[in-house]
């Protein structure tokens, strides 16, 4: 049996690396989720976020500014991508795939071109090691959780009680009807890319003083998110926080018992089942956030 | 949308995933073709180059090494290029992308023989890069020669075509440093490694050193790929332990900065692999936590730390400074513990052809050529040698060399202790001369 301490690590760990899950997640839940938009470049939108960062701290300006530039630039280059291309092909999914994925290969290798093959970091603008309950823990990460989780229930307040997710909603379900209402769904679109940007864009600023920064580090970022979209139930926000949430704890707690890799296989195996198990109409009465 | 508009559509997305792949080309931002900066002519008129295919990580997960390898062999063909070239001929290199990948590395094996009819291959590091193409390398009859560290051809997974004469492998490497972790830094050891054929090398070669040496594995960590965080691991390193001995790939820099947090100042001895931090400036945010931490390296980073005339002019020939950087970059870090390996590799191709009298690609040529090859013992240290000398086990395919222990110390990393060739002697039962050739 592993001591108690461990397990208070394990929980704690867990919390804060999915609530992080969660906010990488969360554009994707807007774009994929909400406007039903496949966007294979979500994860390289998170990886500009971090180059950003990066780029602005090697220039000497404080690590602040990467948190107000950085959703700046991965939200204009995702609106760029939707205006230049995604809109054009009427954010057909076949297309909207095959494009998004050639986008991906791009960012990727400018940034390649950018920072070098290297993986890269960012030294924290304080980090004060906290001790709790018998062990100890990154403060920087500990107040990155909690902004992460922060802004995610924000952005749930806003897309569930907001004019702009009902515009998002309507747009996607039935387009036609939207614009003969007199909603300019492009328009629409291009705000939910905006914001799906800058707030993976965000992400990536934030946490790139406890990642590593790599031209690659999109491909993972972009694969979680599916998994925590979609365990979080398409479309929903606060599934996607739920998803991130219980997918960290349940990562933690079985690292505690098996090991690290057999832990990994059976928190991906538990999320396959359960999604098959929602998919037959289990529970009954269905699910609910 | 009808099929006219709808195959005009696609024909746009088209070229957006096109120019990601020109545009990929173009940020590779290496000469495809290169022959050591001279022109295509022989050194005697009318001589047919030797033609060396290179497999090289310019993109994927491999490419800090690719950009590093591909750079080390251009300079070691310019050098033999304008030294005489190989038995009075130029080198050609081909170098193609292998994308780090193992199914485009199959591919560019069989592009490098069938395309541009290629003499050799040098091969790839990546293990499964290697796996995939040593195989196709057999099946097509060309030398194939990994840079790898990978046990794959020392222990029999590949075929008679394919060596690895200039780099050591994982169960040398680890043989010869474990007596040294054993004896100077405590013998309870807990590992941690990545969960996959490189990591099972170190597990299994440090478990059998431990058996050798008298020292003990406490406990085994194995960290899946692609792991970003890593916390929740540490709680099973167990507090009794003399050294925590470990060996990361991915996102290294994470690893090492959470270790600092969970572990703090009261910590056991810690030795890595330089393989974790290769091609990483020491002074990037978070690495302070390894001072006064010790690593293994192939060939020390720093140049005091085994500053011979040939290490010198080697260094001096690939552009590195004193401190392991890009002399017109400092802020690029080199793969120095592994790039010699490249620059070793085409010297003994050379040695190999001029032995042999290797001529053309011929059945005759290429029996000779390997057989001249297995029947080498033994590669002095030199200019083509620059690392140190070499025990060369024809049965194995693999070199067996000197190995480098640093400490980390005010930000550098200085070298402490240089391991015998015998340190990393091991007994396998592979013998690949018995395999037939044709």
């Amino acid at each position: 049996m592993f001591p108690l301490e461990h397990l208070g690590l394990a929980l704690f760990d867990g919390l804060v690396n999915g609530s992080v899950m969660a906010f990488i997640a969360l554009g994707l839940t807007i774009v994929f989720g909400i406007m039903n938009v496949v966007n294979l470049t979500h994860g390289e939108l998170y990886m500009l976020g971090a180059l950003t960062c990066w780029l602005l701290v090697q220039s000497m300006l404080p690590y602040a500014s990467a948190l107000i530039v950085a959703p700046l630039v991965s939200g204009g280059v995702a609106v760029i991508i939707n205006m230049l291309i995604l809109q054009r092909f009427g954010h057909e999914p076949g297309q909207t795939i095959l494009a998004t994925f050639g986008l991906l290969l791009i960012l990727q290798q400018v940034a390649l071109a950018i920072m070098g093959p290297a993986p890269r970091s960012v030294q924290a603008p304080f980090n004060p090691v906290i001790e709790l309950a018998g062990f100890s823990y990154s403060g920087f990460k500990l107040v990155a959780g909690l902004v992460s989780i922060s802004i995610s229930l924000l952005v749930w307040l806003v897309v569930e009680g907001s004019r702009l997710g009902s515009l998002l909603r309507a747009s996607q379900e039935n387009r036609m009807m939207a614009e003969s209402l007199g909603i300019d769904t492009n328009r629409v679109f291009m705000v939910g890319f905006a914001l799906a940007g800058a707030l993976v864009g965000f992400a990536g600023a934030l946490t790139s003083p406890f990642r590593q920064i790599h031209f690659l580090m999109g491909l993972d970022a972009l694969a979680m998110s599916f998994v925590v979209v979609v365990l979080g139930g398409v479309g929903r926000v606060g599934g996607t926080i739920t998803a991130g949430l219980a997918l960290g704890l349940l990562e933690s707690l079985t690292a505690l018992l098996l090991t690290p890799t057999l832990a990994r296989v059976l928190t991906v195996a538990l999320a396959l089942l359960y999604i098959v198990a929602r998919r037959l109409g289990a529970p009954r009465g269905g699910w609910r956030y | 949308m009808n099929r006219r508009q709808a195959l005009s559509s696609l024909l746009k997305t088209g070229v957006v995933a096109a120019g990601a792949a020109g545009l990929g080309a173009a940020a590779g931002y290496f000469s495809a073709r290169a022959v050591g900066g001279q022109t295509t002519s022989g050194l005697e008129t009318g001589v047919r180059p030797i033609k060396i295919g290179f497999q090289v990580h310019r993109t994927g997960i491999g490419a800090p090494y690719g950009y590093w390898y591909e750079r080390v062999a251009n300079a070691a063909v310019n050098y033999i290029n304008k030294t005489g070239g190989i038995a009075g001929r130029l080198i050609e290199l081909i170098a193609e992308d292998d994308e780090t990948s193992p199914a485009k590395g199959a591919q560019v094996v069989e592009r490098l023989v069938l395309a541009h009819n290629v003499d050799f291959i040098l091969g790839a590091l990546f293990s499964d890069v290697v796996l995939a193409s040593g195989p196709r390398a057999g099946e097509l009859k060309r030398p194939y020669f990994a840079v790898s560290e990978g046990t794959h051809v020392p222990f029999g997974k590949l075929n008679r075509w394919c060596f690895q004469p200039g780099i050591t492998d994982v169960p040398g490497q680890v043989t010869a440093v474990a007596k040294w972790i054993f004896e100077n830094l405590g013998k309870r050891v807990a590992m941690i490694y990545p969960d996959y054929a490189f990591g099972h090398d170190h597990r299994d070669a440090l478990t059998k050193a431990a058996e050798r040496y008298g020292g003990r594995i406490i406990e085994k960590i194995p960290i899946p790929p692609g792991e970003t965080s890593f916390t929740k691991y540490f709680t099973r390193i167990p507090r009794d332990i003399d050294v925590l001995y470990h060996v990361m790939v991915g996102d290294v820099l994470t690893f090492i900065r959470e270790l600092g947090v969970y572990l703090g100042r009261e910590r056991p001895e810690l030795f890595g692999f330089i393989d974790s931090i290769e091609a990483v400036p020491l002074s990037s945010p978070g690495l302070e936590y390894l001072e006064g931490t010790y690593f293994w390296e192939g060939f020390p980073r720093y140049a005091d730390g085994y500053d011979t005339l040939y290490s010198r002019f080697y260094r001096e020939a690939v552009g590195v400074d004193e401190n392991g950087a890009d002399k017109s970059d400092p802020s690029r870090v080199s793969a120095f513990s592994h790039m010699f390996g490249v620059w070793e590799t085409l010297f003994v191709i050379k040695e190999a052809v001029e032995q042999s009298g290797y001529s053309g690609q011929t059945q005759r040529d290429y029996e000779a050529f390997i057989k001249t090859l297995e029947s080498m013992d033994w590669f002095n240290e030199g200019l083509w040698h620059p690392q140190g000398d070499k025990l060369f086990n024809g049965r194995l395919h693999q070199s067996f060399g000197h190995q480098f222990i640093s400490v980390v110390r005010n930000g550098r990393l200085v070298v402490v202790h240089r391991t015998e060739i015998e340190d990393s002697l091991y007994e396998h039962p592979n013998d690949y001369t018995r395999q037939s050739l044709f």
